[in-house]
């Protein structure tokens, strides 16, 4: 056998194996040049995956697509309607990442994925060729859908502030401005939608907000599910804390909502017509933009993926995570794009090195507070078997009920500190 | 002679490949901990950064502490729920990753 011959047909495959050399990230490069990887969405589940793509094998070049300057995060947001955290808590700098991580960012939007060439056009111009690209655009909402009158204009009087930032900050000025005796209604979709618990602890911390300060008002839920998460530990501190303070309506009970009108500021619901003081109306939700353009997402409005890779079932080499993905058991979450980005780039990575994807293993943790010293917990843990991400039966739960004071005011100090170590994780920051 | 050499090797890498499988699989596991827990801090935290737990500890210490919450010897929010999906032979391997960290 000649020698080149057997650097071929054996010794390649020994060195992506790790058998003659104990650095795999040789494997990952094309001619003299390190694979690249665009990562679009500057989220958790996008910041993550440029990170971790670096931390698994830091000879890739991993350039992060995102328009903005700073993220506006979703965890923490209600905290801030509610006037119990400033505003600067839910802006993240993408700084660490290039500092830190070594990642390149690019502050510009995705016109378009031509998958065939393997390049993203650019909306200020030029394009990005990838050997691998990860999408993690979030989510867009399905204006007019189940309810007619809502679009990005009701969304002005109507702020859904389900995607941080402006409308954050418009819904607390709403709360702020209207008077003592009013009615704040919260509008819940239909599944799926980004943060399952995220409306009732909404609906909580308002009411907290409403005790300190227009006691005589009241908050209404119109909620297109007959069962939310954590239901159980929302109803008995709500019961504990704001008795006759939070009304819900479940589906089955007329809480789907038919149709709003933003400039009489008036909700009609099944169950009947509701004029309201601030409405949070949260529109039915669906993949972001990107993907939903791009033919990644099925019926659903989602993206199927592989669940060992998040590799599109539809478009080979690019790969979906977080709220676009649909991710089996696992719910919309931070926590959960920030697992699944830890799994696309062991995948990617081992992929590029032409190796199996691995074995995965995946989790999602998500505090809810009621109250500044008031906090519940939900989390799993999973693994992906039978080429599906299936729960783990024995771990994972919620707080438990009846809980001592001292146990919801760990679980809020653990919230805020999960808040500040998640952001650390995803976004490389000291 | 070329194919005996050419069958040990394969069986090398065969060995080799599961044992990289298996370290990057605790590997995740290890990096899944730092969703919640600061790798180091200076400051007190709600939720320990695992310097503040780890450090000065050895590998059969750090998986008794992680034992400790799967059996519920240790009362915890959630590390309970948590160490329950590991296997003790993870939590083991694991310890051993975490600990080969914090004496970096």
């Amino acid at each position: 056998m000649k020698r080149r011959q057997f650097l071929r047909t054996i010794a390649h495959p020994l060195l992506c194996a790790g058998v003659l050399s104990p650095s795999l990230s040789s494997c990952a490069v094309r001619g003299n040049t390190p694979a690249h990887i665009v990562v679009i969405g500057g989220g958790y589940g996008g910041a993550s995956c440029a990170r971790y793509l670096r931390y698994f094998n830091p000879d890739l070049h991993v350039t992060l697509l995102t328009p903005e300057r700073y993220y506006y995060s979703c965890p923490f947001s209600n905290p801030v309607i509610a006037g119990i955290e400033p505003a600067s808590i839910i802006r993240h700098s993408y700084t660490g990442l290039a500092k830190n991580a070594g990642v390149r960012l690019i502050h510009d939007t995705a016109e378009g994925i031509d998958p065939d060439k393997k390049t993203v056009q650019l909306s200020g111009g030029g394009q990005l060729h990838y050997e691998r690209l990860v999408l993690s655009p979030g989510i867009s909402f399905r204006w007019n859908h189940i309810f007619s009158g809502y679009d990005r204009e009701a969304a002005r009087r109507m702020p859904h502030a389900w995607q941080g930032g402006e409308q954050t900050l418009l819904l607390r000025q709403q709360l702020r401005a209207m008077p003592d005796g009013g009615l704040i209604c919260i509008v819940v979709p239909g599944p799926a939608f980004r943060c399952p618990p995220g409306p009732y602890e909404r609906a909580s911390l308002i009411a907290y907000y409403l005790t300190q300060h227009k006691p005589r008002a009241k908050i209404l839920l119109l909620d297109a599910n007959e069962h939310f998460s954590k239901q159980d530990l929302f109803e008995e501190a709500w019961q504990q804390r704001y008795p006759n303070l939070i009304e819900r309506i479940p589906i089955s009970a007329g809480g789907l909502v038919l149709a709003v009108d933003a400039k009489k500021m008036q909700i009609q619901a099944e169950a009947g017509r509701f004029r309201v003081n601030v409405g949070n109306v949260i529109p039915f939700q669906q993949a972001g933009r990107l993907a939903v353009d791009s033919g990644l997402t099925d019926e659903s409005g989602w993206c199927p993926v592989n669940h060992q890779t998040f590799e599109s079932l539809h478009i080979p080499n690019i790969h979906i995570i977080g709220d676009s993905c649909i991710a089996g058991a696992m719910p919309k979450s931070a926590s959960s794009a920030n697992s699944q980005a830890k799994v696309c780039s062991l995948a990617v990575v081992n992929l590029l090195a032409d190796r199996p994807p691995g074995e995965m293993v995946y989790h999602n943790t998500c505090y809810s507070l009621v109250a500044p010293d008031y906090g519940i917990s939900i989390n799993a843990m999973f693994r992906y078997e039978e080429q599906r991400i299936k729960l783990i039966q024995q771990a994972g739960g919620l707080s438990p009920l009846r809980a001592a004071g001292a146990v919801r005011r760990a679980e809020a100090d653990h919230a805020r500190s999960w808040y500040r170590n998640i952001h650390r994780d995803s976004f490389a920051s000291p | 002679m070329r194919l005996i050499l050419l069958f040990f090797l394969l069986v090398v890498r065969a060995a080799t490949a599961a044992d990289r499988t298996e370290d990057q699989r605790i590997e995740l596991i290890k990096v899944t901990c730092y969703t919640c827990h600061a790798v180091a801090a200076s400051e007190p935290m709600s939720i320990p950064a695992l310097n503040n737990v780890l450090d000065n500890a050895s590998a059969d210490e750090i998986a008794r502490i992680l034992l400790d919450y799967k059996y519920d010897r240790q009362a915890a929010t959630i590390m309970n729920r948590i160490a329950k999906a590991l296997d003790d032979e993870d939590i083991y391997r694991l310890a051993e990753q975490l600990h080969a960290d914090t004496v970096k």
